[in-house]
């Protein structure tokens, strides 16, 4: 339990300290948005530019002509009662409900294309591992070669022009088809997978090679250890000394990077998620860097540092039950 | 009656492939290892040990090649053995306590998983609660608490438990051969006595055959009664203890022996072995260790000497220990 509480009073601390860095180099940004913003509320009420400027502050909960540390405690304040502010280019929405709209999106792509990838990843790996020389081998480092220096989005492009624009398989952007009523029936199900497809395939293709080559140095490294060699002197049989014994502890670290890699990818992919026009985080990141609409970046950014932070804790957690070196006290 | 052999290796050679060029580890070695003896295998580190012994398990590492040679194991060839066979062979005839022994064991798995897997492997048709018992008893022979230690994870013994739990787990499927690798290496000498007390024991109870890989000479003195020395990839001189620990024929084997450090003489009439262990890559011509042998002669640089009986089981490979010669044992 003890594990547990520091672990979880680090991750506390790790947040403060996120909050405050977000908020910090946010402010650094050059530019007074709230001022056009003030001056065209003005003109169209007919009210003071200070009035305005006033009431377009409190609208956003952000004011740039306060003392840094007032808009801190301002900023704080909404924070601890759920209020992430306002999109400055979309006032209707706040940051709240597009998180809520682009998180599970994202969370949907990037936890199936982890599972996959990973999975692959191991395997393939281990398969490296095992078998130093010969044609699957050869294959898979070609594969990877090549993988690793085409960027994630020239792949997004390739797969549109050949899935997309010339066999019109998959549809060319959204995450399901307008055509279906969200929740829990079949052809929403089913046009969810389908939109999904393509930027899974992404991903995959684009992270598998990094699983293999961890995946691959690790269990070499495994496999060199003395416990290995100790087992094949038992008559332990090579089935069972892959499994128990190498891939076991090949995977630890691995699972290590996965949990950091689920937290990390949580940011999306801006350049997948834009080819595509999947509405998930990496989208929204996008337009609203684009558009310098920076509630919003704000509240993106917090939303994927707590996903690292929680993905580190729970990586820790799991890494403690795989190991028993690493036992919860 | 000529005592009967369990392991009998034959010309046997193993040759390690290196980017400078390649090795002999073991170069057309003759050895016996006699059943029910305790067999001393002495030389430096590099002299060939750990390689002979791991041809015994047929498991020769990956970048080493058995180039020629035979070892019988009660009348099979070992290194015939493949695939299933050699899978039962291994640990169930003939098992092995690694130098690396502290590290031997699966971080991730307890003693008792470690026991009951290898177990089960070669005893397809055992019921895990029928053998516990066996598991406690193993573990009481080395003085260890089964009740606690079976339970452990390997991270969570000492290194004399460590070695204590590997000595056990060597006798698990009652081998007739255990194969010691410096048994003693990491342990200080408190732990190394109690370790040797308890492999004498086991030894006087069940009779089993072992042969010993030291370079601890003390060592030898006290629990072994065959000794074999080994320099650069060959045998030689071996015998029984008595008879090579008096007669010491072979001049390498005499500065092993006499340099032995002793708390009844003191340490300034030792002689240190001059000279450096040879490179196995580049190995001089003619006998090995003539470049620090102190009674080389023009016949050393040129010929290898062969493994000569010069006693009632005593062999040994040296151009002047044969009788008349210089360095000769028996005057």
């Amino acid at each position: 339990m003890n594990y547990f509480l520091r672990k979880l009073g680090t991750s506390l601390l790790n947040l403060i300290a996120v909050v405050v860095t977000i908020f910090i180099v946010l402010r650094m940004m050059p530019g007074d948005i709230i001022e056009p913003m003030a001056r065209e509320e003005a003109s169209r009420l007919g009210i003071t530019y200070e009035e305005a400027y006033e009431r377009v502050a409190d609208r956003y909960n952000y004011n740039p002509q306060e003392p840094i540390y007032q808009q801190l405690v301002r900023y704080v304040k909404g924070l601890l009662r759920g209020d992430l502010g306002t999109s400055m280019l979309n006032p209707k929405n706040t940051v709240v409900s597009i998180l809520s709209v682009a998180l599970p999106w994202t969370i949907f792509v990037v936890s199936i294309s982890l599972i996959i990838s990973f999975i692959l990843g191991m395997q393939l790996g281990a398969l490296m591992a095992i078998r130093k020389r010969g044609i699957i081998n050869n294959s898979i480092t070609f594969y990877v070669t090549i993988v690793s220096a085409i960027p994630s989005y020239i792949i997004a492009i390739i797969l549109s022009i050949i899935f997309v624009y010339q066999l019109r398989l998959f549809p060319k952007s959204g995450v399901y088809s307008i055509d279906v009523t969200p929740g829990f029936n079949m052809p929403f199900i089913l046009s969810v997978l389908h939109y999904s497809v393509l930027p899974i395939t992404t991903y995959v293709i684009t992270s598998t090679g990094g699983w293999i080559l961890n995946m691959k140095g690790s269990s070499v490294h495994v496999l060199g250890s003395d416990y290995v060699f100790a087992a094949q002197a038992r008559g332990i049989p090579e089935k069972i000394i892959m499994r128990r014994y190498m891939k076991k502890n090949a995977m630890i670290p691995m699972i290590t990077i996965l949990a950091m890699a689920f937290g990390g990818m949580i940011g999306g992919a801006p350049l997948i998620e834009g080819q595509f026009q999947y509405l998930g985080m990496g989208a929204y990141l996008a337009k609203a860097l684009g558009e310098r609409d920076f509630i919003l970046y704000q509240g993106l950014l917090l939303c994927i540092s707590i996903s690292v932070i929680l993905a580190n804790l729970v990586a820790d957690l799991l890494y403690s039950k795989l190991d028993p070196r690493i036992r919860l006290e | 009656m000529t005592p009967k052999n369990i392991i009998e290796v034959r010309d046997l050679t193993v040759e390690f492939k290196k980017p400078r060029g390649s090795l002999l580890a073991v170069n057309h070695v003759d050895f016996d290892l006699r059943e029910g003896s305790v067999t001393a295998l002495v030389g430096e580190s590099g002299s060939g040990k750990t390689t002979l012994a791991f041809t015994m398990l047929n498991i020769v590492n990956t970048t080493g090649k058995i180039l020629s040679g035979s070892v019988n194991y009660n009348g099979t060839d070992v290194l015939k053995l493949k695939g299933e066979q050699l899978r039962r062979y291994r640990w169930k005839e003939i098992s092995m306590i690694f130098q690396s022994a502290q590290s031997s064991l699966n971080p991730l798995m307890t003693i008792q998983q470690h026991f009951w897997e290898t177990y089960l492997v070669h005893e397809p048709e055992a019921d895990e609660k029928k053998v516990i018992p066996r598991f406690f008893r193993l573990l009481e022979d080395v003085m260890l608490d089964p009740d606690r230690v079976l339970k452990l994870y390997p991270h969570e013994l000492s290194g004399g438990m460590k070695q204590r739990v590997m000595i056990a787990f060597s006798m698990l499927l009652s081998p007739r051969v255990i194969i010691l690798d410096e048994p003693t290496t990491a342990l200080d000498v408190i732990t190394q006595d109690y370790i040797f007390s308890i492999l004498d024991k086991i030894h006087n109870e069940t009779g089993i055959s072992m042969l010993l890989l030291t370079h601890d000479i003390g060592v030898v003195a006290k629990v072994a009664d065959r000794i074999a020395v080994m320099y650069a990839g060959r045998i030689v001189e071996v015998g029984d203890i008595f008879t090579v620990f008096r007669h010491t024929a072979h001049p390498y084997a005499k500065a092993l022996i006499t340099t032995a450090p002793s708390l009844l003489d003191t340490d300034k009439d030792k002689e240190p072995i001059k000279g450096s262990p040879p490179d196995l890559i580049d190995l001089p011509p003619g006998c090995a260790f003539h470049p620090r042998c102190p009674y080389a002669t023009e016949v050393c640089r040129e010929k290898c000497p062969a493994l000569t009986m010069i006693g009632e089981d005593h062999y040994v490979a040296c151009h002047n220990s044969l009788p008349g010669k210089g360095a000769a044992a028996y005057e």
